[in-house]
C-alpha cells in the first residue's frame, strides 16, 4: 500500500489543490490487504478528511490476505490410517518432538497449539492449531479489512471519494471501491467479491470461464457500480481529473467557476427536433446538416456524463454554465435494449 | 496398397475443399501452415497425376478405343508403383493418336469423352511454366484480390445492395461474397500465410505473374484488409529490388566499361586507386555485399578492382588512407596499403577495448593487406611470400591482414569453419607474430549473400572475437559494443545481415535480461530520405521484431529491451524533418515494440544542417511505453579529441544532455522488475501513477487554455514511521532522485530510487 499527498495544479485551481491519493503495490504479495497495509490505508484517508479533501482510490488488489506460516510447511507429517494406502485417508497432522519445541521455541509467541500423544514410535505432538510466529496471516487481516471498510463509507459521507479499479479490485478491496460510491473502471479489471474459480469448484460444474464475466466493465458498468469506464489507466486518471474539476478544493469551499470562453448571454442554437432525438444534444449541442456547430445548453464541452451503461431512460452528469458547475439530470425517452443474461 | 484417404488425389481434394471454405470464410480447426504444407506435400508428390489419370479413366474406360485405355492403365499404374512421374508429351500425343483413329462422326463425342482427362494433362503443364503448387496459391490470391477490390468502392452495404441487384436470381453468390468479405479474419490470415509461401519460393523466374496480384493486394484499402496489404506492399517492394545476379551484371558492366577506358596500351600498369573511384561514382547502389562475390574473377584485374573498391568502402568512413599499391602473386592480386586512424570524422573515434582493430596509441600508420585463397591448406606458406612481396618498405609495427576464402563445402558450417581457422592460427602463431600481424580476418564468401567474417586478434591472443563475428572488422565501432560493458553478452541471432540481437545478463545483478538489437542499415538505391527512411526504416524493424519474438519465447523475462539503429547514408536533413517520419514509424509499430518489451530506441543519423552548413550526426532517443512514446533530439559534438558528448537540440532538454555519447547501458534500477511485474498483471507500477496524473494535468491545461504552468504537481509520499505516525517524505519535483521509500519490512532501511519518468 502506498500513499500521496499531490498538490495538482488544474486549470480550476492554477494554484494548486491537494489530493490524497492511496494505491495498492500489485508488486508486494500481489496487493493483497495485511495489518500493516490496512493500517497505512486508515490512517491516510483519516488525514484526507481532518483536511477535508478528495480522496482518490487507486484499487489494484487481490483481497485481505491469506498467509501460510510457512515455517510449519516443512515440518508436519501426517499420520495415515494405512500407511501403503493413502487413500483410506489420515487420522491427524502431527510434529514430531523436535520441530514441536523448535516452532515454540518462544512460549510468548507458539506458533503452533498442539496436544501430546505417545505413540509407538515416540512421543508425537497432534496439531490443534497453527497460529503462525509472523503477525498478518489469519483473521487479523479480516479485523483490519473491516476497519478500513469503515473508514471508507465514513469518508464517503464527509468528503469527496473516487476510485480507480485496475488490473483487479477483490473481496474488500472491492467493497472498498464500491463504499467510496463513485468508480472508475478501467477495462479488462473485475470487480470480484470471490473468483471464478473458486466458484466454479463451488458449484461443481464449470460455470463461470472468467472473472471479467463475474465483475468487468461489462457488468458493473451495467448495473450502475461503475460510473465510468476507462481504455487504459492513463484515460482512466484523466476521467478522475475531470470529475475533479466539478469538485471544491476543501468540501466547505465554494464550487469552482472557470472562466470560459462562450459568453454568458449566448443563445442556445439546438432546435428542438420533433422527430426522436438524442436529448444529450440540448444540453451538449451538436452539428446540424450542414456541418456548423449549435450551441447547447451548456458551455461548450463541459459536460461529464456518468453512468451511461445503467438506466438508460435517465441521463445524468455534471456540467458547466457560465463557468458554474451544475448537476444536471434529464430523461431519455427513446427505446432502448438491455439485454440481462440469465446468470447476472 | 494405400488407403484411400491416403492417396495423393484425396488428400489433395481434401485440401482444396478447405482452403475453398476458408476462402467462403469460414472457420478452419487445422492451422494455415499445416494446411499448406499438406497441400505442397501433395501437389509435389509425383504420384499425384497418375492417381488422377487413373480415376478419370474409370468411368469412360470401356468406351475409348481399348488400345489407348490399355496404354493408359499401364503407365499410371507403373507410375504409381515406382513413384515416378508421368510423360505428358507422350500421353498426349497416343491421344491425339487415338482420335485420328476414330471415325469423323465420333470424334466429336470422344473428344468430349476424353476432355476430363485432357484437363488433367493441361494443368500438370501449365503453359506459363508456373508448378501446380504456383498456380494453386495464385489462384487464392486472385480470388481473395477479385472479391476485396469489389469493396473498394463505397460502403461494404452499399456495395452489397449492388451486388444483390446485378445477382437477383442466385443470390447465393451475394451472401458467400458478403460472409467471405466481412467475416474475413480468418481468411485474411490464411491469404498473408499463402503471400508468406509465394514470398519463399525461390524461383525467381515467375515473379511477374505473382507480382500483378500481389500489387492489387498491396494496393487494397478497407482497414480490414490493412495486415495483408502490409505484407503484399513489403513483397512487392522485395520482387521489384534487382536480385543480386541482375546487380552483380550491372556492378560487371561497370567494371568492364571502367578497365577500357583507362587501360589503352597495357593494363598493367593502370591506377587501381584511380579505377575504384571512377567505380564508386558511377555505381551510387550498396556495393558492399556483392563485391566479395568478385574477389575469384577469373580476370585479374576485375578482382584487383573489386578489392581495391572494397578496401576503400570499408575504411571510407573511419580510416585515411595514405598509399594504396598491389602486387600480383601466383595469378592473383595482393593489395595492401597504409593507413591512419581519422582524426576528424563525422564518426568518433574511441578506445574500444572490444573491436580490437584499434590499439591504444592513435596516428601511427598500420598497414592492411588482402589477398585471396582457395583453400586453408597451403596458407600459410601464401602468407610467407606475400609479406615477402610487401616487404618493400619496413613493416609497421601493426599489420591487419584479411584473407578471402572461397566458399568452399568443408567450411559451410560456421562451428567447424571457425574451429579449423582456430587451428590454423593457432598453428601459424608464430608467423602471425614475426609479421607483426595484429589482426587477421578471414572472410569467407558465399555466392549471392553476405560473406562470413571471423577476425582473431593478437589482443585476445589469437582467439577469435565472437561478438563480431560475421561483421566486417571496419565498421564494428558501430555497434558501440562498449556500452554494453556492464553486462555478460552472447549472440543470439545473426541470420540477419543487417542487425544483430544479443541477449544479455547483467554482471552485478544476474536478474537483469534483456535484448540487445543493433542494426547497420546500408545505403541502397534510393536516394531520397523519405522513400529510405519509410522503407528501409520499416524493414529493419518489422525485422527486428519478427525475430525478438522469437527469441522472447525461449528468455520471457527480459525487460528494457533496447535497439540502436545506425543509418549509414547521409541525408539533407533536419531534426524535425527526421522528427516526422521516425514519428510515423514508432506510432506504427508501438504496441508491438511494447509487448516486447523494447523501452528504448536509439536512431543515428548523419544529418545535414543548414544553417551550419555541416553534416552532423544526430542521435533519436526514443523512449516507449504502451500508452505514449517520446522523441528526443542530440547532436554529437566533440568536446576534446577523441571524446564525443550529446547536446540536446530544442527544449526542453533532454534528460542525456551533456552526457557522454557512449556511455554505458546502465543496469536496472530496482524499481524495474516490479514495474514490469506490474506491466504484465495489466496495470500501471503505483509509483508511475504521479506521473501520469502530470500528463493527463498537462492535457486538460492544453486543451483549455494551451499553456501549461511549469511545476503541475508536488508530490509526497505518506509513510507510517516505526511509532505508527503518518510522515510526509518530501522531494523536489523535478529533481533525480526520486522518492524515499521508508516502508514496511522490505525497506527497512529505507533506499533512494532514480525513477525514469515515464512521459
Amino acid at each position: 500500500m502506498v500513499a500521496f499527498k499531490m498538490t495538482l495544479k488544474s486549470p480550476e485551481y492554477p494554484t494548486g489543490r491537494t489530493v490524497i491519493v492511496i494505491g495498492n503495490d500489485i508488486t508486494f504479495k500481489i496487493g493483497s490487504f495485511g495489518p500493516k497495509e490496512s493500517e497505512l490505508y486508515l490512517k491516510a484517508s483519516r488525514l484526507a478528511r481532518r483536511l477535508r479533501i478528495p480522496r482518490i482510490y487507486i484499487s489494484a488488489n487481490s483481497g485481505a490476505r491469506i498467509g501460510l506460516a510457512e515455517e510449519v510447511i516443512s515440518k508436519f507429517k501426517i499420520s495415515w490410517i494405512n500407511e501403503s494406502d493413502p487413500l483410506k485417508g489420515f487420522e491427524y497432522i502431527y510434529l514430531t518432538k523436535e520441530d514441536f519445541e523448535d516452532l515454540n521455541a518462544d512460549p510468548e509467541n507458539p506458533s503452533v497449539i498442539a496436544t501430546q500423544i505417545s505413540h509407538e514410535q515416540g512421543v508425537r505432538y497432534k496439531l490443534e492449531a497453527i497460529i503462525g510466529l509472523e503477525n498478518g496471516l489469519g483473521v487479523e487481516n479480516l479485523v483490519g479489512s473491516g476497519r478500513i471498510a469503515g473508514e471508507t463509507s465514513l469518508a464517503y459521507q464527509e468528503i469527496f471519494t473516487i476510485t480507480l479499479v485496475t488490473c483487479r479490485s477483490v473481496g474488500i478491496g472491492a467493497y472498498l471501491a464500491r463504499l467510496g460510491q463513485r468508480v472508475v473502471q478501467v477495462n479488462f479489471s473485475p470487480i470480484i467479491l470471490t473468483g471464478a474459480n473458486a466458484l466454479n469448484k463451488v458449484l461443481g460444474s464449470h460455470v463461470y470461464t472468467s472473472n471479467l464475466q463475474l465483475g468487468g466493465t461489462r457488468v458493473m458498468h451495467h448495473n450502475g457500480v461503475s460510473h465510468l469506464v476507462a481504455e487504459n489507466d492513463f484515460d482512466g486518471i484523466r476521467k478522475i481529473l475531470d470529475w475533479l474539476s466539478f469538485v471544491p478544493c476543501h468540501i466547505d469551499n465554494e464550487l469552482p467557476i472557470v472562466e470560459i470562453k462562450d459568453k454568458v448571454g449566448r443563445l442556445v442554437d439546438v432546435a428542438l427536433p420533433t422527430a426522436q432525438y438524442d436529448p444529450r444534444i440540448l444540453m451538449t449541442g451538436c452539428y446540424d446538416e450542414k456541418g456548423e456547430w449549435q450551441n447547447g445548453f451548456f458551455d461548450y464541452e463541459s459536460f461529464q456524463e456518468t453512468l451511461t451503461g445503467w438506466a438508460a431512460g435517465v441521463v445524468v452528469g455534471r456540467a458547466r454554465l457560465g463557468g458554474e458547475v451544475l448537476w444536471l439530470r434529464n430523461r431519455d425517452s427513446n427505446w432502448c435494449d438491455l439485454c440481462q443474461n440469465a446468470d447476472n | 496398397m494405400l488407403e484411400d484417404d491416403e492417396k495423393p488425389h484425396y488428400r489433395f481434394k481434401n485440401a482444396k475443399k478447405i482452403i475453398a471454405n476458408i476462402m467462403l470464410g469460414f472457420e478452419s480447426e487445422i492451422s494455415n501452415e499445416l494446411l499448406l504444407k499438406n497441400l505442397e506435400v501433395c501437389l509435389t508428390s509425383p504420384e499425384l497425376a497418375s492417381y488422377e489419370l487413373a480415376e478419370a479413366l474409370g468411368p469412360i474406360s470401356s468406351r475409348i478405343p481399348s488400345e489407348l485405355g490399355t496404354f493408359m492403365h499401364d503407365v499410371t499404374s507403373k507410375s504409381k508403383i515406382s513413384g515416378s512421374s508421368l510423360n505428358f508429351e507422350v500421353i498426349d500425343a497416343k491421344i491425339k493418336e487415338a482420335l485420328e483413329s476414330v471415325p469423323v462422326n465420333e470424334k466429336a463425342a470422344m473428344e468430349d469423352l476424353l476432355a476430363p482427362i485432357r484437363n488433367i494433362i493441361d494443368s500438370n503443364r501449365n503453359s506459363a511454366g508456373l508448378s501446380r503448387l504456383e498456380t494453386e496459391l495464385l489462384a487464392i490470391i486472385r480470388d481473395f484480390a477479385n472479391i476485396e477490390t469489389l469493396f473498394e468502392v463505397g460502403s461494404p452495404t452499399g456495395v452489397l445492395f449492388n451486388l444483390r441487384d446485378q445477382y437477383k436470381d442466385r443470390l447465393e453468390v451475394v451472401r458467400d461474397i458478403a460472409r467471405a468479405a466481412l467475416q474475413s479474419n480468418n481468411r485474411i490470415n490464411f491469404v498473408i500465410s499463402v503471400l508468406e509461401k509465394l514470398e519463399l519460393q525461390t524461383d525467381t523466374k515467375h515473379r511477374e505473374i505473382y507480382l500483378r496480384e500481389i500489387d492489387t493486394i498491396a494496393n487494397l484499402t478497407r482497414p480490414a484488409n490493412s495486415k495483408a496489404a502490409f505484407k503484399a506492399r513489403q513483397i512487392s517492394v522485395h520482387f521489384k529490388t534487382p536480385d543480386i545476379d541482375n546487380r552483380l551484371r550491372s556492378l560487371l558492366s561497370v567494371f568492364d566499361k571502367t578497365l577500357k577506358k583507362y587501360s589503352t596500351n597495357s593494363r598493367i600498369f593502370f591506377n587501381f586507386a584511380q579505377l575504384s573511384k571512377d567505380v564508386a561514382a558511377n555505381h551510387t547502389t550498396a556495393l558492399l555485399d556483392i563485391l566479395p562475390a568478385l574477389f575469384f574473377h577469373s580476370d585479374n584485374h576485375i578482382s584487383g578492382l573489386a578489392q581495391y573498391t572494397y578496401v576503400m568502402r570499408t575504411n571510407m568512413s573511419y580510416n585515411t588512407i595514405l598509399s594504396f599499391d598491389h602486387v600480383f602473386l601466383n595469378g592473383s592480386v595482393v593489395i595492401y596499403w597504409e593507413f591512419v586512424r581519422m582524426k576528424q570524422s563525422t564518426f568518433k573515434i574511441m578506445d574500444d577495448p572490444l573491436s580490437p582493430h584499434i590499439s591504444g596509441s592513435k596516428n601511427i600508420s598500420k598497414r592492411g593487406i588482402l589477398f585471396n585463397t582457395e583453400s586453408l591448406d597451403n596458407l600459410s606458406a601464401e602468407i610467407s611470400l606475400v609479406f615477402n612481396e610487401c616487404q618493400k618498405e619496413p613493416l609497421p609495427k601493426s599489420v591487419h591482414l584479411t584473407i578471402a576464402l572461397n566458399r568452399c563445402s568443408e567450411l559451410d558450417d560456421d562451428d567447424i569453419a571457425a574451429q579449423k581457422i582456430l587451428e590454423f592460427v593457432e598453428m601459424n602463431q608464430s608467423l602471425l607474430i614475426e609479421f607483426h600481424v595484429s589482426v587477421i580476418t578471414f572472410m569467407i564468401l558465399i555466392k549471392n549473400s553476405h560473406s562470413r567474417y571471423f577476425t582473431f586478434s593478437k589482443k585476445l591472443k589469437f582467439k577469435e572475437d565472437l561478438l563480431i563475428r560475421h561483421i566486417e572488422p571496419n565498421m564494428a565501432h558501430r555497434l558501440e559494443m562498449t556500452r554494453l560493458k556492464n553486462f555478460n553478452i552472447t549472440t543470439c541471432s545473426q541470420e540477419n545481415p543487417s542487425f544483430r540481437i544479443y541477449s544479455a545478463r547483467g554482471k552485478e545483478n544476474p536478474t537483469d535480461l534483456r535484448f540487445f538489437v543493433r542494426g547497420i542499415i546500408y545505403p541502397t538505391n534510393m536516394s531520397s530520405f523519405d522513400d529510405f527512411f519509410i522503407t528501409e526504416g520499416n524493414r529493419i524493424i518489422s525485422g527486428i521484431l519478427d525475430s525478438l519474438e522469437l527469441l522472447i519465447v525461449k528468455e520471457p523475462y527480459t525487460d528494457c529491451n533496447h535497439i540502436l539503429l545506425h543509418f549509414l547514408p547521409k541525408f539533407e536533413l533536419s531534426s524535425e524533418k527526421a522528427n516526422i517520419y521516425v514519428d510515423q514509424l514508432i506510432r506504427y509499430h508501438r504496441l508491438r515494440l511494447a509487448k516486447l518489451m523494447v523501452t528504448e530506441i536509439e536512431i543515428m543519423f548523419v544529418g545535414y544542417d543548414f544553417i551550419t552548413q555541416n553534416s552532423i550526426p544526430l542521435r533519436g532517443v526514443i523512449t516507449i511505453t504502451p500508452f505514449l512514446h517520446e522523441i528526443i533530439w542530440y547532436r554529437e559534438d566533440e568536446v576534446t579529441q577523441g571524446r564525443y558528448i550529446l547536446v540536446s537540440i530544442g527544449s526542453p532538454k533532454g534528460s542525456l544532455d551533456g552526457q557522454p555519447v557512449f556511455r554505458p547501458h546502465s543496469l536496472k534500477h530496482s524499481i524495474q522488475p516490479k514495474r514490469y511485474r506490474a506491466h504484465l498483471l495489466g496495470t500501471a507500477y503505483i509509483y508511475d501513477f504521479p506521473s501520469l496524473f502530470e500528463e493527463a494535468l498537462k492535457l486538460n491545461w492544453r486543451s483549455r487554455s494551451g499553456k501549461v504552468p511549469s511545476n503541475l504537481i508536488e508530490c509526497v509520499e505518506l509513510v507510517l514511521n516505526s511509532k505508527g505516525i503518518l510522515e510526509e517524505t518530501s522531494r523536489d519535483n523535478g529533481n533525480n532522485p526520486w522518492f524515499l521509500t521508508c516502508r514496511f519490512e522490505r525497506f527497512r532501511n529505507g533506499c533512494i530510487q532514480n525513477d525514469a519518468k515515464i512521459t
